[in-house]
């Protein structure tokens, strides 16, 4: 291992402090660093690191697998997603590889280990290329990027980062330079580093800012509880998909079509519906963590079960009429409205609940003045019919069956839209066209009783009335997106919905062909869902445990099996990899020492001329043609196979201890320039 | 000091006479006259008009030797070099003319206009100083030496050199650009007549053998000679190589730092000669994998590559 003593174990300890994962973090490091205390090295092969490799890529799939399917992310660390712990866990993931090279004779990776082309390669070849990697490096870096991710937000991440750093930099300091000058500009570095990452993070703050701005003047969400954008005013065929979004398993008794709301909106600005004054406030969930009760009271036995998706675990929940509990919801965060929206703040991506109702609908306010509001834009049209229809005046039952009675004889459903020039779309639809789909006749039922008197807000959400065979349930497609009134009659708001009730023949008329092929994809990909997020998820921990096993012990096995290597001792070692060559005792090679000492070393494949020469042209003051003679006398004494004579070889020794002396007063300063 | 042996005068003497010629091209004639004292042959490349005939006729003129001059072109045949049997009528027998291979010296001018089959001609000759003919086996001179020429920038209606014919070359090089001053001189020495005119011979025959001969007396450590083989099998892992170089490349390559080591007066090769020669002697050896070459890899480059990488003995 090149990395200087200890700054493995240093490393690894400080990934373990700073993610929690210390007692595993202090094994590894006495595992990697007492490598440098056995006197043994395995030999390992080629094939051995590409074993090894291959193990750790499997348990790191087998790890990301497991985080992601399982949400074990969310529930092992808390906030973080998945990825984030599966770099955490990098550096155990990818230890068994480091150790090995820790404890092989190699002490590096061939780089086939990480690159099967590389394999490929190699097995084409005769002599494969021996490019290999020393991971001891970024082996630390690594250790230092995943101790990042714990996300420990104190300066001891910076502080040790630094130490690191400096600790492995030191190593390689130059030597021409005093150590002051190193720990200076290195204290430089870091102090100029630490105030870029702050600058950097409040420029990003700002940006942020700056974007979110930008893209929320742009972008209308749907199924937002606070604004629901309508396609009224859209021109043309309005279509909506076959795909299944909620499963829905009704109440004992309870028939179709059942309504099931995800929001409500109280203000009408064309085309769209506000929800004005209905901030959302946290649920504490009952003991045992699965139950919410929305409002004090008792709520019936039977109940409503829906499945539903909620993308990157976020959404507002599809609930019956007068939901007064939801019960086996496993979620992390639920909060309500005061327009009756519940909405899941974190979760796994598909729920599954059950929700009973009450007596009332405890979860909307009682009417204000919003309720009755009409903006200018529709009140002329609006204002008209409730004047034809005379609603003004008469009992509120009754106006209520007159509005209903109106949309029922005097509209049809129409998925298709056209507009003259000059109209609001509504009061084109009121008026001249009296065809349209539900948003239109929700919003239309909800202004004329306003008009009239009568508080109304807008309701959305779905209609459950198709039975599927395929899974012996109800299921809701998005061509069963729905919207309708709600009205407040005798003290409480009830469902009006005025739609003609064939919209929804006119819907599925107009289904995909391959409606039944997609449903079944669409059930398995619900099946597997069901079993990711279900509680099934320590069983496959154990299960994928199990799995690894067998593997390891495999491993080990052929691992051991390996032949055993003493180390040898390092001078024996510098004389075995250095056969002792003619003019080995040479003096010029103290000089050569000195220079090296001083920074100003010979390259690996530079020839002494070339050497002394770059010296001169450095300005070094190394008595370049004394140096000269000196090597010329080396180079005899070397590289002549007759040798030199007694009288040269003291020549030699002479013109070395003279430029040695020359130079031994002023020693390091006058040769470190 | 031990005595130096005789005829170095003789590469003295030589390099000076070409120097008079060609200027500003020390480092080339350094290389032209290591391979000529080594007893290798030489392939200059480089763009037209940069000196390349001139520098071989230079040495031709400067040696007290026959020179003959095969300018290459398309329809030359092998006979032309070879020579070929014509039947004299007088004798009613075949009498052989010798061809232009029969010299001390030959220049082969735009060696890559000719075809293949003429190219090979040479091959036998080059490396062993022999030719067969109709059957017979004819001994070339003892001094046999092979200049050729060849330039890089025409395509059309040129036949690069077969690979086994470029490893019969001990070196090829290019001469280069000379600075602006030096060409300035150039002008100069021409105005009246070429210089070329003024070169005589300044070394016999018998001079040039002695020459080879002392070179050969040059002395070369195992370790240096390692150090050879150490460049031109590191030639051989190299990515992107279809053909590294061949123990030919390793031979030629000591021997040339041999013949360098003498130039310079010394009695044994330092690893500086060997480093000095290596592209010239490596490098047009190498096959270059054509994907390799389109991405910018030349066979000069690998080799110095190899040159900086592998650790020198000093």
């Amino acid at each position: 291992m090149s990395a200087p003593p200890l700054l493995l174990g240093a490393a690894v300890l400080f990934w373990g402090w700073q993610t929690g994962l210390l007692l595993p973090a202090a094994a590894l490091a006495v595992l990697l660093e007492g490598a440098r205390a056995v006197a043994w090295r395995l030999d390992f092969s080629r094939q051995d690191f590409h074993r090894i490799s291959d193990l750790c890529a499997v348990v790191s799939a087998g790890s990301a697998v497991y985080l992601l399917t399982a949400g074990g992310g969310a529930r092992i660390a808390g906030a973080p997603g998945a990825l984030t712990v599966l770099f955490q866990w990098l550096p155990l993931l990818v230890a068994p590889l480091v150790a090995c090279q820790a404890y092989s004779t190699a002490g590096k990776v061939d780089l086939g280990a990480f690159f099967w082309a590389y394999r490929r390669k190699a097995a084409g070849e005769r002599a494969p290329s021996t490019d290999a990697l020393d991971l001891a490096y970024p082996y630390a870096v690594l250790c230092v990027l995943s101790a990042g991710a714990a996300n420990v937000r104190t300066p001891a991440y910076f502080a040790g980062v630094c130490l690191l750093t400096a600790w492995a930099l030191w190593v390689g300091r130059s030597p021409r330079f005093s150590p002051l000058w190193w720990v200076a500009s290195l204290a430089l570095a870091s102090v100029a580093g630490y105030g870029g990452h702050l600058g950097l993070h409040r420029v990003q703050q700002k940006l942020e800012e700056l974007a979110f701005e930008y893209i929320s003047s742009l972008v209308h969400r749907d199924t937002d509880p606070f604004r629901s954008t309508t396609a009224i005013g859209h021109l043309g065929q309005l279509k909506l998909s076959d795909r299944i979004l909620l499963r829905v398993t009704p109440a004992p008794g309870q028939a179709p079509p059942i309504l099931l709301r995800e929001a409500t909106y109280n203000v009408y600005n064309s085309p769209a519906w506000f929800a004005v004054g209905a901030g959302f406030t946290p649920v504490q969930p009952e003991a045992g963590g699965e139950t919410w009760k929305l409002a004090p009271g008792p709520a019936s036995e039977a109940s409503v079960g829906v499945s539903m998706y909620l993308p990157r675990g976020r959404g507002v929940l599809a609930l019956p009429a007068r939901a007064m509990e939801i019960d086996k919801l496993a979620v992390v965060r639920l909060s309500k409205n005061s327009l009756g929206a519940v909405r899941v703040d974190e979760g796994l991506g598909l729920v599954t609940y059950r929700v009973r109702v009450g007596p009332v609908s405890p979860l909307d306010a009682p009417p204000t003045d919003l309720d009755l509001g009409v903006l200018a834009g529709e009140s002329v049209a609006v204002s008209r019919v409730a004047a034809d229809l005379g609603l003004v005046g008469r009992p509120p039952a009754e106006r209520l069956a007159t509005v209903a009675a109106f949309f029922r004889t005097r509209f049809r459903y129409s998925t298709y839209a056209d507009r003259p020039l000059g109209r609001s779309p509504l009061e084109d639809f009121l008026l001249r066209g009296r065809s349209g789909h539900c948003e239109y006749f929700a919003t239309a039922t909800v202004l004329l009783l306003r008009a009239a008197g009568v508080p109304a807000r807008y309701a959305t959400g779905y209609s459950v009335q198709e039975w599927s065979r395929l899974e012996r349930r109800y299921v809701v497609r998005a061509r069963h997106a729905h919207s309708w009134a709600l009205v407040w009659a005798d003290g409480a708001w009830r469902d009006l919905d005025t739609t003609p009730p064939l919209w929804a023949d006119e819907e599925a008329a107009a289904a995909s062909a391959f409606e039944p092929l997609s449903d079944i994809g669409s059930w398995a990909v619900f099946l597997f869902s069901r079993w990711r997020y279900g509680e099934g998820e320590e069983g496959v921990a154990r299960y994928l445990a199990w799995l690894l096993v067998p593997l390891v012990l495999v491993l080990a096995w052929r691992l051991y099996g390996r032949r055993r290597i003493d180390r040898a001792t390092t001078e024996a070692t510098r004389g075995e990899l250095a056969p002792r060559h003619p003019g080995a005792d040479s003096e010029f090679y103290l000089i050569a020492e000195r220079l090296a000492a001083a920074g100003l070393g010979r390259g690996a494949a530079e020839p002494v001329s070339t050497w002394i020469g770059r010296l001169e042209a450095a300005h070094v003051p190394v008595a370049g043609d004394a140096l000269r003679r000196i090597a010329e006398l080396h180079y005899r004494y070397r590289f002549d196979p007759a040798g030199i004579g007694a009288d040269e070889r003291h020549a030699l020794r002479a013109g070395v201890e003279a430029w040695l002396a020359a130079r031994a007063g002023a020693a390091g300063a006058s040769v470190r320039d | 000091m031990t005595a130096v042996p005789s005829g170095r005068d003789t590469l003295r003497r030589l390099a000076r006479s070409i120097e008079t010629v060609m200027r500003g091209q020390s480092a080339a004639i350094r290389r032209l006259l290591a391979a000529f004292a080594s007893g290798g042959h030489v392939l200059l490349e480089d763009y037209p008009g940069t000196g390349k005939t001139t520098l071989a006729k230079a040495l031709a003129r400067s040696i007290g030797a026959t020179f003959k001059r095969i300018q290459f072109t398309p329809d030359l045949l092998p006979s032309d070099i070879l020579g070929v049997s014509v039947f004299d009528q007088r004798d009613q027998a075949f009498r052989f003319h010798e061809g232009a291979i029969f010299t001390n010296i030959l220049l082969a001018d735009e060696i890559n206009r000719a075809s293949p089959r003429t190219q090979s001609a040479l091959l036998e000759a080059m490396a062993e100083g022999q030719v067969s003919v109709e059957g017979r086996t004819l001994g070339l001179a003892e001094l046999f030496f092979v200049i050729a020429t060849q330039n890089p920038v025409e395509f059309r209606g040129t036949y690069p050199l077969p690979e086994a014919q470029m490893d019969r070359f001990a070196m090829q090089f290019a001469l280069g650009y000379v600075a602006p001053e030096e060409e300035v001189a150039i002008l100069s020495a021409q105005e009246a007549h070429h210089p070329l005119d003024d070169v005589t011979p300044c070394a016999s025959m018998d001079e040039v053998v002695r020459l080879r001969r002392s070179v050969r007396e040059v002395r070369t450590s195992d370790e240096l000679k390692r150090y050879a083989v150490d460049l031109v099998r590191a030639t051989r892992a190299v990515a992107g190589v279809q053909l590294g170089a061949s123990p030919r490349a390793s031979l030629a390559l000591v021997k040339a730092a041999q013949a360098l080591a003498f130039l310079d007066g010394g009695a044994f090769v330092v690893p500086e000669h060997v480093q000095e020669l290596a592209v010239s002697v490596i490098a047009h050896r190498l096959v270059i994998d054509p994907q390799a070459r389109f991405s910018g890899v030349t066979a000069p480059g690998i080799v110095e590559e190899i040159v900086k990488k592998v650790p020198v003995p000093a």
